[in-house]
């Protein structure tokens, strides 16, 4: 038997980062300076202007199906938000930061599945998890900016224990007890960015994001009386069963982000970024699983009828193969209403991911499209809107639609239990987000 | 401030419980199984046992849709009053429970085809059931050759004065499998010496032998698991066309492997791509329960497939009609009542 692990990677490279940035096409990199930098470029953090408080939720709905019928896969929503704390050390401007996503579901998704079961590898589990990032930035000079910190990612791990009698000739006279300990722990890993103000209206970044993986162990032992009834002189043989299934619960590949933003008109903005995703080095989501079988034939021999199980053949692992990706984004934002403490504005943003999973005409059946993903958005700022807030108001929604073109799979072995099928689909993501910014 | 407070209170109280986790819903899959034995909750009766009578002897099922859901008719033989194998009709508009089953009482599985031609033996056996326009046609085995009756009603039958397919130097044809392709041809599977042969017809009512070499013939000898090293028999054809457009002959088979106590069987999977050539076996036994389950039809409906096979009664001394159903991971519903006809 050979299964699969679980979730992998981050909700936000999926739907992005607060209204403004998803708005945009998750092109943020040079641009980000509120809580959202938290993700898209610590860097950004030092160009805070004050402490600012951000709050917001989405909601993103998959449609993705195979064969014409959907599949049902989990929407991921919940609560998005993160503050920005700036300041000065011996006149050097710094800023800490910290970004939250909080999925109203569930905290954190286990799934082991066959590796022949079809799946959206990049959709189903990865996003149903928990994200936090803690950031510290620096601006040293004006034109420069340098932040880095940790992101944490919920995990989860588990041991399963079963014990009890089998009555093979009376199901009902069976007694089981079972005892489940699982834990929802964090993983970390490292995000380092660095912004170049090349002048009022132009900017670039840099930005990397480290890779993490978490192992994921599952043990079950099954240790029974095997018996023909419940008295005295029945009980035929004690079984031990023992499942040790080894994989990798958490994976996100090394992301390198090269951005740039620039203000072409006065109410103009316009953000590109590249990012290089390493999604060469994923690891294949698919358990080893050491199984160990233990029972001894009754004295007397089986009863007639009754075969004991044996242990089913390993199943060899096929590798998934998935190929690097540069993911352009584009974002522009068009101040529409500039009329003293009001403003308003309209974004859109577009990007394209050419899918990473290689070709499934195998046993395994990794499901992934390529993806368009248009996004467009709006928001409002006011400046000072009462004497409680001496700062300023911003609220900014967005509408994501991402398009993967449905195409189809095409099997090598007709006797394939999956056979052909087509897939693709698309995904709503829709939200806002309220910042608070004090001055 | 009050109103940001208000609308993080509102956003956090969005949170729910979560349900049970998707992502599993309509998957693709080739009808081909694996397939799990019917649960004690999705049959009357002893699980996965559909049909039980000692003196009828349950054997062969062979399924037929009557409909775009779960209602289905079934053929098998039985043995009649006189001893001889007969072939008998039911029907279950849920796929399980079965007209003329043990628990329902006071009806029983009509009769509806018997030996009488003069080319026939005095058993029929291996029954094969398909649609053709308004008809229901019924191909069987007897005298190791195939005959054919037709009919409108399912349930009386005019047979053809002749056999469609006459055994030939190979032996004797145990059994055979009909369909009816894309194209408006019909393909047969039949078993015959071991292995699977195929023949071909424009009409249905006289086949013609697609070549003298098996389209399945049994596994190597280092196969593992072992499942059909002895031989195979029991071919039920179920082509379909994929979702890339490709025709895909699908075929169930009976494999014979060595067992604890003799031989054993099980059922097989085999398939190919277009109309003719050689059948890629899967590398496992799709359904195998130690019961010596054999004779595979299966019944595809929206959600999932029918698998039914004739298998060792629980004390095996007879045989009765069992069934299971793929994908393994869907539970059905409770069974239907018995329905009032067959």
């Amino acid at each position: 038997m050979t299964v699969a692990g679980a979730a992998r990677a981050n909700p936000l490279d999926t739907f992005g980062f607060g209204s403004r940035g998803t708005a945009m096409g998750d092109a943020q990199a040079a641009d980000a300076a509120d809580f959202s930098a938290n993700y898209y470029n610590p860097a950004g953090l030092a160009r805070a202007r004050g402490f600012e408080i951000s709050v917001g939720y989405f909601r993103a709905t998959h449609e993705l199906e195979t064969n014409g019928k959907s599949n049902g896969v989990d929407p991921v929503a919940g609560l998005v938000g993160g503050l920005v704390l700036p300041g000065k050390v011996l006149g050097v401007p710094i800023a800490f930061g910290l970004g939250l996503h909080v999925p109203d579901d569930r905290l954190s998704r286990v799934r082991d599945l066959p590796q022949t079961e079809p799946r959206w590898e990049l959709y189903d589990n990865r996003n149903q998890r928990v994200y936090l990032a803690a950031n510290l930035a620096i601006s040293p000079w004006p034109w420069l900016q340098l932040g880095g910190g940790l992101s944490f990612m919920a995990a989860t791990t588990g041991t399963l224990d079963i014990s009890g009698e089998a009555n093979i000739l009376n199901v009902n006279a069976s007694q089981v007890r079972h005892e489940v300990d699982a834990s929802l722990g964090a993983i970390r890993y490292p995000q380092l960015g660095a912004r170049v103000a090349l002048g009022p209206r132009a900017a670039l970044a840099l930005v990397y994001r480290g890779q993490f993986s978490l192992d994921l162990n599952l043990t079950a032992h099954l240790l029974g009386e095997i018996a023909t009834g419940s008295g005295p002189g029945q009980g035929l043989t004690t079984a031990y069963y023992a499942l040790q299934s080894a994989s990798i619960d958490a994976y996100l590949p090394q992301q390198v982000v090269f951005g740039g933003s620039f203000l072409p008109l006065d109410r103009l903005r316009v953000n590109v970024d590249f990012t290089w995703i390493n999604w060469s080095a994923y690891v294949t989501p698919v358990a080893n699983l050491d199984v160990a079988l233990d029972i001894p034939p009754p004295a007397a021999g089986w009863p007639a009828g009754i075969t004991p199980p044996t242990v089913p053949t390993k199943t060899p692992v096929v590798p998934l193969v998935m190929s690097d990706r540069i993911v352009p984004h584009v974002g522009v934002e068009w101040t529409a209403f500039d009329r003293g403490k009001w403003k308003a504005f309209a974004r859109a943003g577009y990007s394209f991911q050419k899918s990473p999973v290689g070709p499934q005409n195998g046993v395994t059946n990794y499901l992934d499209r390529d993806r368009h993903t248009i996004a467009i958005g709006g928001g409002f700022a006011v400046d000072r809107p009462g004497a409680i807030l001496p700062g300023d108001l911003r609220f900014d929604v967005h509408a994501q639609f991402d398009v993967l073109p449905i195409s189809l799979t095409l099997k090598d072995d007709p006797a394939d239990p999956i056979g052909d099928y087509s897939a693709g689909g698309f995904i709503w993501n829709l939200g806002a987000t309220l910042t608070a910014g004090f001055r | 401030m009050r109103a940001i407070v208000l609308l993080a209170t509102l956003a956090c109280a969005c949170a729910t419980i979560a349900e049970n986790a998707g992502g599993d819903q309509n998957l693709p899959t080739s009808g081909a199984g694996p397939f799990r034995k019917l649960a004690g909750a999705e049959v009357h009766g002893t699980a996965p046992v559909l049909l039980d009578d000692k003196t009828l002897d349950y054997r062969s099922p062979s399924a037929l849709a009557l409909g775009d859901g779960t209602d289905v008719a079934l053929y098998f033989v039985v043995h009649d009053a006189g001893g001889h194998d007969v072939i008998a009709r039911s029907r279950a508009t849920d796929g399980r429970t079965f007209y003329g089953a043990t628990l329902d009482l006071g009806h029983h599985a009509p009769q509806v085809l018997a030996a009488d031609q003069a080319w026939e033996g005095p058993d029929l056996a291996h029954p094969s059931v398909v649609r053709v326009a308004s008809e229901i046609w019924l191909y069987y085995a007897s005298n190791g050759s195939i005959g054919l009756a037709k009919s409108t009603d399912g349930l009386t039958f005019t047979k053809l004065g002749a056999p469609v397919l006459a055994q030939d130097a190979l032996g004797p044809i145990d059994s055979a499998s009909v369909a009816v392709l894309p194209d408006g041809s019909f393909d047969m599977m039949l078993a015959q010496a071991g292995a699977i042969y195929e023949a071909t017809s424009t009409d249905g009512a006289s086949f013609t032998r697609a070549g003298t070499v098996p389209v399945l013939a049994a596994g190597s000898a280092d196969e593992s698991p072992a499942f059909d090293t002895l031989g195979v028999a029991d071919p039920f054809l179920a082509p379909r066309v994929t979702a890339a457009g490709r025709l895909q002959v699908r075929v169930f088979y009976t494999g014979f492997a060595a067992g604890e106590a003799g031989t054993a069987s099980s059922i097989g999977f085999a398939a190919r791509y277009g109309a003719t050539g050689p059948l890629e076996r899967a590398p496992s036994a799709v359904y195998a329960i130690h019961k010596n389950e054999r004779a595979p039809s299966v019944f595809e409906w929206q959600s999932g497939s029918l698998l039914y096979v004739e298998q060792d009664s629980s004390d095996a001394t007879y045989r009765v009609l069992g069934g299971a159903v793929a994908p393994a991971s869907i539970t059905l519903p409770l069974p239907d009542p018995y329905p009032p006809s067959p």
